[in-house]
């Protein structure tokens, strides 16, 4: 197309009868590709005028549209307008680019306009595109100076195939390193620094002198001061579950709210959904984002695989998915994490809003538009929505029962109770929602914290940014199986662990970036309970011991006030853990949970070795990546079976 | 400018700002309840009254089974000096109820009082002898009056609400009526029963029932546990803390109750208010049973009063009929003529207090406090 019909607003004298009033010369380059189509008859008519009612009520192009809908391959699509634009149409994959002509600085560019430098020929420049706009021309001007290049047609699978090619190295760097490089202090890279190293040293030199010199008191204040925190971090608990159980702290989005949202409104959005090893459970999660109330052409969905985990990657192929679903083949490099898949992927991103799910998940369909109802009228600093996150497989066993009554407290209780607050949120790590352009901002996630979303979650309030909860649910498979478990939670506990020693690198700036509210939360709803579940089961033994042996020598060590705090800890706190446990499961009116609730205790002493293989864990093996089975539950084989069956 | 911010001009937005709970007018009106309450308990302990709270033994407290009251009482003890505790004790109070009027005459405006109805209640409850009494003389019953001013909106929140969390959050409150006074703890056990049946699931499904009840119960239960435990860690037997409650209902007696009920009608008429509006036309909907909580606790209290060797002043049932009616009106929006009504009969009981010495009196105090006034 000539520069001067793509540049120039459209020119009435040009007879372009039947064609809509107001169409844009790019609108009209697509509806020609279109009746191409139809006329060889690789579209039905009935589709086309689908596609064009969904592409006008949906804001996008009708060829958006079709491609989403897996009405037309995409390929076939382009090379179709390539006919109309009378360029050749290039396959990248056959013939690519030649990595002379691409420079680093454009990286985003390539993905977000679809425009790359492909090749000289001739001594002239050619631009492989998927489409001939404006913005084209004054982005290649900018770059290669007027009339000095020329274009071909390609596709948009293709540019993302090269570019991956292409930069490789570039993004596995800048997914590994980008937020070292940016904020060290913000990075776990290094559990410690050097001056944590030193105030750790001094304080054990101290303790170790104390001891020495003054054993008993010593032992006094040691355990008044854990007694102490263990108090404050179950008074703090016992806050969040009464202020979160308040239907006030529930952000409900009605559905009449979601009803009245115009679909040409809402923005795109992106789903990043990284993998590993999970090509069983790949065609449920598949189902579910097709199932996902969301315009498919305003949705582009990457499954983000590891480029060595050839099974899942040929499982993703023979799913044969619709056009909104891509592959991103993350190189194999370490930190072997979800956050380091999850940066690389963010590179190809094109969404404004961008979430997150696991292979398993099975998010409720209206999510996507509650988190852009949440956005639009939320603070304009909340960067990040969170989902609530439950499972599927509760009665299970008693793992998964245990499991559930706990999901049920995090997210129906405490997420919210902090929210109501407005204080920092640890994100879940998945069904979370951010702004695309907060999240370039606050460096993405930290691929070398094990417990990403956490970490991710007190970077956004330091950043200052705000972080939501809405009610909608994704449901996801619980770990019933005990190893499994304990891997799945030590590397939780691992991660709540390096992130709080990450802040508290410079505590005094992170006071002054979440407040003193924030900063006593972080403390008592992060720091802490990774210490209380390490240190728990000693404090047990000690309070019942000085209990049991009143009136020998064992009732030095909690005299007065301290021994009355631990006793109110033992029967008063304990108690109402488990009582919040049991109401956990009301919310959601799992009354069949309520009993077995009783049984907390024994659930947390499963806590308590978790935290120690997490503690050692910690000291020799920070970024390890304790890998979650998924697809062993009963009704995920089920569905499975059922999947199957609806395709065959 | 993004699609997601174009979405945002093209919509309206669905929610109205909510107004802020510490305004100006809230503020002053703790203040000035603040320095009014302290004004008088200063001016009482300078004309040589003192504070029955901290006269009687400590551990009266603990067999009556006012733990809250024995908790504070203890923590005050722990001041070397007698004036400091007077003063802690003083401060606390005068504090405790500048905030609750604050709180009464904020949620008095939002439900549609006007500024001068809204302050003439608030006078009318603050110059109640009873009151005064409380803040000034003897804060033993406070907690009892304060469990009974929490649980009654919590009982209209489920009964308005009637889900879960408004369940959970008046079970978790339950074991306020354990730690107010011995007298009120029965109480737990119907409470948690109309608790768990306002729950629509557990009038149809057995588990939910089980579920409701733990949870309306679970708290009071673990209160329970909490005080045998604490009891024992301070070398203190719990079985002569769990004998004093066997004790007062061992030795109930039917006593004079038609009396106590008399004294109660005479020094809180404003018990008509919530009866009345039950049957009034056009109330809002599911909005009676914080008004029953509203007459019905008070007239138990009356009724255990006559009956329990207990020695509770016929004016704690008044005082408690009074709170809980200022917290009803915390979350009702009254017809204008029940309003008018409430402030007539709110002064008529304020003037009652006073006089009726029959009732009630310590005339002590009352030189005390009009001395040099």
């Amino acid at each position: 197309m000539p520069r001067l019909v793509a540049t120039s607003p459209r020119d009435p004298a040009v007879d372009l009868v039947g064609e809509p009033a107001g169409s844009t010369y790019r609108e009209l380059a697509h509806l020609r590709a279109v009746e191409l189509l139809i006329a060889r008859k690789a579209l039905r008519i009935t589709d086309l005028a689908v596609a064009l009612r969904q592409a006008h009520n949906w804001g996008s192009s009708v060829a958006q549209t079709l491609i989403a809908a897996g009405k037309i391959r995409a390929m076939d699509y382009y090379r179709t307008l390539a006919e109309v634009y009378e360029l050749p149409f290039v396959d990248l994959q056959q013939q690519p680019i030649d990595p002379d002509l691409v420079s680093v600085d454009d990286r985003l560019d390539y993905a977000a306009r679809h425009i790359v430098p492909w090749r000289r020929i001739n001594g002239r420049l050619v631009l492989a595109a998927t489409e001939i706009t404006a913005d084209h021309f004054v982005w290649g001007d900018a770059r290669f100076g007027t009339d000095n290049y020329d274009f071909v047609i390609t596709s948009p699978f293709d540019i993302l195939w090269q570019t991956q090619a292409l930069f490789r190295d570039w993004d596995s760097l800048f997914a590994r390193e980008a937020l070292h490089a940016w904020k060290p202090e913000h990075s776990a890279k290094f559990t410690t620094t050097k001056a944590q190293r030193m105030t750790l040293c001094g304080a054990a030199a101290l303790l170790l002198a104390a001891a020495l010199l003054a054993p008993r008191a010593t032992a006094v204040t040691v355990m008044a001061a854990f007694t102490l925190l263990y108090l404050v971090t179950f008074v703090f608990k016992f806050v969040l579950t009464v202020v979160g159980s308040s239907r006030r702290a529930d952000v409900d989005i009605p559905p009449e709210a979601l009803a009245a949202m115009e679909d040409v409104t809402l923005p795109p959005y992106t789903v990043l959904v990284p993998m590993y090893r999970e090509a069983k459970v790949l065609p449920l999660i598949a189902r579910a984002l097709k199932n996902l109330d969301y315009p498919p052409s305003k949705l582009e969905v990457k499954l983000v695989l590891e480029e060595d985990d050839a099974e899942t990657i040929e499982a993703a192929k023979a799913l044969r998915l619709p056009g909104t679903f891509e592959i991103v083949r993350v190189p194999a490099s370490q930190p072997k994490t979800k956050p380091k898949a999850c940066n690389y992927a963010l590179q190809f991103c094109r969404g404004e809003i961008v979430t997150i799910y696991d292979a398993e998940d099975q998010p409720e369909p209206d999510q996507l538009k509650k988190a852009v109802y949440a956005f639009r009228y939320g603070d304009p600093r909340l960067a990040c929505v969170q989902g609530r996150l439950n499972y599927f497989n509760r009665s299970e066993n008693w793992l998964t029962r245990m499991f559930t009554l706990e999901y049920s407290q995090w997210f129906d209780f405490l997420l919210p109770g902090l929210d109501w607050l407005k204080v920092p949120i640890p994100l879940g790590g998945t069904s979370n929602h951010f702004k695309l352009a907060a999240l370039r901002q606050v460096g993405a996630w930290d691929p070398y914290n094990v417990t990403e979303d956490a970490d991710l979650g007190i970077r956004l309030a330091q950043e200052g940014y705000t972080v939501g909860v809405i009610n909608s649910t994704t449901y996801e498979e619980a770990n019933g199986v005990l190893p499994s478990w304990i891997k799945q939670r030590s590397r939780w506990i691992k991660g709540y662990m390096q992130t709080w020693i990450v802040h508290m690198r410079h505590p005094i700036q992170l006071w002054r970036s979440v407040g003193t509210k924030g900063f006593f939360s972080f403390h008592f709803f992060i720091g802490a309970p990774p210490f209380t579940v390490l240190f728990a089961p000693i404090l047990w033994a000690l309070t019942l011991a000085f209990w049991l042996t009143r009136g020998t020598d064992f009732g030095w060590l909690m005299p007065g006030p301290i021994g009355a705090m631990a006793v109110f800890n033992l029967l008063v706190g304990n108690l109402f853990l488990i009582y919040f446990g049991v109401i956990a499961a009301l919310k959601r009116r799992y009354y069949e949970l309520v009993p077995v609730g009783l049984m907390l205790p024994a659930y947390w002493v499963l806590h308590s070795i978790a935290a120690y293989k997490a503690f050692w864990q910690l000291l020799f093996r920070p970024h390890y990546w304790e890998k979650t089975e998924h697809g062993t539950s009963a009704i995920t084989q089920k569905s499975l079976a059922a999947v199957k069956g609806d395709a065959a | 400018m993004t699609v997601l911010e174009l979405g945002s001009l093209a919509d309206a937005h669905p929610e109205s700002p909510k107004r802020p709970f510490w305004r100006f007018a809230t503020v002053v009106v703790a203040l000035c309840i603040t320095l009014i309450m302290t004004l008088l308990a200063w001016h009482v302990m300078i004309e040589g009254y003192a504070r029955q709270d901290l006269v009687a033994e400590l551990g009266a407290a603990r067999l009556s089974g006012g733990w809250v009251t024995q908790l504070v009482l203890g923590v005050i003890e722990q001041i070397p000096n007698a004036g400091l505790r007077v003063l802690a004790l003083t401060l606390l109070a005068a504090a405790g109820s500048g905030f609750a009027f604050a709180l009464l005459y904020t949620r008095l405006r939002d439900n549609a009082w006007s500024v001068t109805l809204a302050v003439v209640v608030a006078l009318a409850v603050v110059l109640n002898a009873a009151d005064v009494y409380v803040f000034t003389a003897s804060a033993r019953p406070l907690p009892l009056y304060l469990a009974l001013a929490v649980l009654v909106p919590a009982v209209g929140a489920l009964e308005g609400v009637g889900d879960v969390q408004s369940a959970i959050v008046l079970g978790l409150l339950m074991p306020l009526l354990l730690l107010a006074s011995s007298i009120t703890a029965p109480l737990i056990l119907p409470f948690a029963i109309g608790t768990a049946l306002a729950n629509p699931d557990a009038r149809r499904d057995v588990r939910a029932l089980v579920a409701m009840l733990l949870a309306t119960l679970l708290p009071s239960f673990i209160v329970a546990i909490g005080i045998v435990g604490l009891l024992a860690q301070a070398g203190i037997n719990p079985e002569t803390a769990i004998a004093s409650y066997g004790t007062l209902y061992a030795h109930l007696r039917p006593g004079d109750v038609g009396a106590s009920l008399l004294a109660l009608g005479v020094l809180a008429p404003i018990g008509v208010v919530p009866i009345l509006y039950c049957a009034w036309p056009g109330r809002e909907p599911h909005s009676t049973a914080a008004a029953f909580c509203v007459v019905v606790l008070p007239i138990y209290l009356a009724v255990a009063r006559a009956a329990s060797a207990l020695p509770i002043p016929a004016i704690v049932p008044a005082m408690a009929l009074l709170a809980s009616f200022a917290a009803w009106l915390t979350c009702v929006r009254l017809p204008r003529a029940l309003q008018l009504l409430s402030i007539v009969l709110l002064i008529a009981a304020a003037a009652l207090s006073w006089t009726q010495t029959g009732i009630w009196d310590d005339p002590a105090w009352k030189v005390a406090l009009f001395t040099r006034l």
